[in-house]
């Protein structure tokens, strides 16, 4: 169990995932799975792939409570399991559906559901009124200093990269910073004094949120927000 | 000494009243006087035991056995204890001459202090982490220096 709880979940996930379709297609090689296939209409290699991608895809989606675009790949799992679809229900057309109608409408239902959804207004906000200020680092390995003397609100988008956030003059920090992490893919490592409290609320979807170190419950608070897509954020205290 | 030529270094153990560093050379040449110049500079360091450092506009002496690495930054130099950020006036240049031989270009931006490194763990690309004694602080080293940093590290450590 020490194993697990050592590696993120994020990498389970996907090590599973590439495991059973090693075996799968082991399996479909010695011809093992072919009569289970036949039961839905026979289903190809290339089926599998894409089918077991946008199932982890939706199923990511739904951990996360975003509903969103979830749409877009339910359609495109449907298109590729249409005939499937059609010889389970025992339909002689096997086009159920015209494949651009039914793409278009999900797009254009999951653009609806996303303006009407607060949290997405509230996001376009945010880089429009300019409050603190971003930095980015996509693939590569980045540090950032935040200057704690006019620190109120930072936020961090890193994308299949390494970013290290560290604070200085750290007697300057009073509590009730905002520090918005958006990380996709990546890792994030987060320097913070263990005198600090930290108030963390970060969407976390396949990925890892881990602390090392103990905080102060009683020191200044720091905020931690933002969202942790299939990637690892470190919080170590020091 | 010209320019060029491969120099003796040994040492030699005498009962003279304090330690003194003689170069003893044919003439005086540039390389005389740069070496000259390197060796004072390295003395005046290791006799210093301690840097000047900035944090919150204060004024702060930090031992260079305490420093992990330093590393520069959107202009600017930082150093690296085990749970403090400091700043320094210094080019990161600047210190790669000044600071004592432990302390090695790891990447371009980057100076770690080998004596506190516990660990390196090298990726496939050939970069990788470097971690460090008693700290939850770690850095980088880029492939470049990987070879210079190993040796470097051997040497002052058994095998």
């Amino acid at each position: 169990m020490k194993f697990f709880k050592e590696i993120r979940l994020s990498k389970i996930f996907w090590g599973l995932g590439f495991i059973l379709l090693a075996v799968f297609l082991l399996l479909n090689a010695f011809g093992v799975m072919t009569p289970v296939l036949n039961v839905i209409g026979g289903v190809s290699v290339l089926q599998v792939i894409l089918g077991l991608f946008l199932i982890s895809f939706i199923i990511s989606r739904i951990i996360r409570l975003r509903f969103t675009f979830i749409l877009v790949p339910l359609s495109l799992l449907f298109m590729v399991f249409e005939t499937n679809v059609a010889f389970v229900l025992g339909m002689e057309d096997e086009n159920i559906i015209n494949n651009w109608l039914l793409l278009g409408c999900a797009l254009l239902v999951s653009i609806g559901i996303s303006i009407l959804t607060p949290k997405s207004i509230k996001f376009r906000k945010k880089f429009k009124d300019g409050k603190g200020t971003t930095k980015h680092n996509q693939f590569g390995s980045h540090a950032i200093y935040i200057d704690c003397a006019k620190f109120a609100e930072q936020m961090i988008y890193n994308y299949l990269g390494e970013y290290t956030v560290h604070f200085e003059n750290t007697e300057h920090f009073t509590g009730g910073a905002l520090l918005n992490v958006y990380n996709k893919l990546g890792s994030v490592v987060i320097y913070v004094p263990r005198e600090w409290n930290i108030n963390e609320h970060i969407d976390n979807n396949l990925g890892d949120v881990s602390y090392s170190g103990q905080s102060d419950e009683n020191g200044p608070t720091l905020i931690l927000s933002g969202s942790n897509e299939l990637g690892e954020i470190q919080i170590k205290f020091i | 000494m010209k320019g060029g030529e491969a120099v003796r270094v040994r040492t030699e153990i005498s009962d003279c009243a304090e330690d003194e560093v003689v170069i003893r050379c044919r003439e005086r040449t540039d390389s005389t006087d740069a070496i000259e110049s390197s060796i004072k500079r390295l003395v005046g360091m290791l006799s210093k035991r301690e840097m000047v450092l900035y944090s919150s506009n204060a004024e702060y002496y930090i031992p260079f056995c305490e420093i992990l690495y330093f590393e520069s930054n959107d202009g600017k130099v930082y150093a690296h204890t085990s749970r403090s950020v400091y700043t320094t006036d210094r080019k990161l240049f600047e210190l790669g001459e000044m600071l004592p031989p432990n302390f090695v270009r790891v990447s371009k931006s980057t100076i770690a202090n080998i004596d506190l490194i516990v660990s390196l763990r090298r990726e496939v690309v050939g970069n990788g982490e470097i971690y460090f004694k008693n700290s939850e602080k770690k850095t980088y080293f880029s492939r470049g220096y990987y070879k210079d940093l190993r040796e470097k590290i051997q040497e002052m450590r058994l095998r």
